[in-house]
């Protein structure tokens, strides 16, 4: 029997007085300022060394103004800059960073401003949310996506297949104080670990046969290569392992669009090994493109959805290899539509892993991905994820940010 | 600005009744619409509640310069999607749990299809992709801008016009000739 009226208004209360009361709580715990320190002193660090190959655009002075009253306590000397700050949150006011930042690492399609923002993390004057803490635009280019913490939470706002990675390194480095500390730039260790990954190109496993064993064993041998261990252990990889294996005997059947569990996971894995590989963005259009094209055509899938096609112009490389593919416009729109169905499979299953990653640490974290074909491809949950998220160092991070053309960016958003 | 986001103004300014009105607004309208989503009217019916209950919970993020009512349907689309996650990997439902529900499933319908037109719409709506569908819902049904939509769903207005343009075209297919003035 439905509820009535006054029932559901009841509800509707006694449910904002619990979330109330939890947010409370919440925020006096110690990890969000843990999560919110460390990303300060990741920030501080990029920042502090320095992106060669980029620069700091407006206002450098201000930005590192930013940084510094991030770190430090609020006190009778420093007080709030916000006006409308809880005063009865005490606990709160120390641990809480008082100003918006966003760091960009975008080529200049910045996320806010955007008139299609969600209206929860932007204001009208396209700057964030004051509620929002901080925003990480990990993207590398297109229309990038974002993270923000907000009133202690972690989001992400992801938008794009191909910034996921930066997205998880973004995450990765707030949330993981072992990374924080075992940070130093050591260029060889990355060039020792691509290295690595070629070899293992060599005795690939097909990733249906791949056990736990062997990814244990994937796990240490880069970690050997590397010197460095920031990667998951296979106990903690084993939930993910599991669900995808419950996934693989429990979907065996084409998506709609004739893409089938496969189809996704052989392309996610291509993809992230082109992406670890190669660390270039346009490599992995190109391969990820050509790929699904292939795939795609071959199964004669068409999805509805659209608005890929002025990014995908927009790389040339890409633009011209869509053209070679084949002539005819019927084809490139099936083409059009499979880069968009794949890229969606590939965004979400990135982003599922991410967030039971941080959930299953007590880190509280909610999605507003809005990717078309999410809730169509939801059982398309590469257990290939895992490497994409454990791979990525602060190292390899900086590494992707001196690709030429970037810019660091850092803006003083209030 | 409209009525409810008027009736908001005041539940922020101390008059708690004024909420019922903003419910009275939008309730059954985010009902319908997550009801697209989920197939489930409970189920659509528990989201609306907690996509009414942030404007409670977060008084400070609706700045009364955009439309109240898109502001809802956008936390309400991303209710139903998380909502569709979780339900993906996790739930299971009894077989006649699910069949007793589905019987009741019609009565949001019932409330908001005042007319013939819509509910034979509506019947093919359901054979739509969920983009479309959403889509069209929107717009002929909760009467939003391209614009509006287009911010609910989190896509631009070309996006918005490609789906419409898709919809309608399927929409004739699926309603047949004699359905072709409906839309």
């Amino acid at each position: 029997m439905r509820r009535t009226k006054d029932e559901i208004l009841s509800e509707i209360f006694a449910r904002s007085e619990r979330r109330i009361a939890k947010n409370r709580r919440r925020n006096k715990t110690v990890g969000s300022a843990v999560s919110l320190c460390c990303f300060a002193l990741i920030a501080g660090l990029l920042i502090g060394h320095g992106i060669p190959g980029g620069s700091v655009r407006t206002p450098t002075d201000s930005a590192l103004t930013t940084l510094s009253s991030v770190s430090s306590p609020i006190s009778a000397d420093n007080p709030p800059k916000t006006n409308d700050f809880p005063s009865d949150f005490p606990d709160l006011v120390v641990e809480r960073i008082d100003v918006d930042l966003f760091l960009s690492a975008n080529i200049g399609q910045i996320v806010y401003g955007d008139e299609d923002s969600d209206p929860l993390i932007y204001t009208d004057e396209g700057v964030p949310d004051r509620n929002s803490n901080v925003i990480v635009n990990s993207g590398k280019g297109l229309t990038g996506g974002s993270l923000y913490i907000q009133e202690g939470l972690i989001h992400s706002m992801d938008q794009n297949a191909d910034q996921s990675v930066f997205f998880a390194c973004a995450v990765f480095a707030i949330v993981d104080s072992n990374l924080v500390e075992n940070y130093s730039y050591q260029g060889k260790n990355v060039a020792r670990w691509r290295e690595e990954m070629e070899s293992m190109d060599a005795d690939a496993v097909n990733p249906y046969e791949m056990d736990l064993e062997e990814m244990e064993s994937r796990r240490d041998r880069i970690s050997a290569a590397t010197a460095q261990n920031h990667l998951l252990s296979a106990e903690q990889i084993a939930p993910y392992y599991s669900v995808f294996k419950y996934l693989m005997g429990g979907r065996t059947e084409p998506f709609e669009d004739g893409i089938t569990l496969y189809d996704a996971f052989y392309l996610y894995s291509n993809l992230l090994k082109d992406y670890c590989v190669t660390y270039s963005k346009s490599d992995i259009y190109l391969n990820f493109c050509a790929l699904i094209a292939e795939e795609y055509v071959k199964a004669d899938g068409h999805s509805g959805d659209d608005g890929w096609s002025d990014e995908v112009a927009k790389h040339s490389d890409l633009f011209d290899k869509w053209l070679n593919f084949e002539q005819s416009r019927e084809s490139a729109a099936v083409y059009e539509d499979a880069v968009s169905a794949y890229r969606a499979a590939l965004n979400y299953a990135k982003e599922q892993y991410l967030m039971d990653w941080l959930n299953a640490r007590g880190i509280p974290c909610s999605s507003y991905h809005t990717t078309a074909k999410a809730s169509e491809l939801s059982t398309a949950y590469p257990y290939e994820g895992v490497f994409c998220i454990a791979y990525p160092t602060l190292d390899q991070l900086r590494d992707l940010t001196e690709s030429p053309g970037l810019v660091m960016t850092l803006y003083q958003a209030n | 600005m409209d009525n409810g986001a008027d009736s908001y103004r005041r539940f922020l300014d101390g008059d708690r009744s004024a909420f019922a009105e903003v419910q009275n607004c939008y309730f059954d309208g985010l009902v319908f619409f997550i009801h697209r989503m989920v197939h489930d009217l409970y189920t659509a019916e528990d989201l609306a509640i907690d996509t009414l209950t942030e404007l409670i919970v977060y008084p400070k993020r609706y700045n009364f310069k955009t439309s109240l009512k898109t502001y809802l349907f956008a936390i309400a689309r991303h209710k139903a999607l998380d909502y569709l996650r979780h339900r993906n990997r996790y739930t299971v439902t009894e077989l006649s749990e699910a069949v007793g529900r589905e019987e009741q499933d019609e009565i949001p319908e019932e409330m908001l299809l005042h007319s013939e037109r819509k509910r034979i719409v509506s019947d093919a709506m359901d054979r739509l992709p969920d983009d479309q569908r959403l889509a069209v819902h929107l717009i002929y049904f909760e009467d939003l801008s391209y614009e509006d939509a287009a911010k609910v769903m989190r896509k631009n207005r070309k996006q918005i016009d490609n789906l419409l343009y898709h919809a309608k075209k399927e929409l004739k297919n699926l309603i047949g000739e004699e359905g072709k003035s409906y839309l």
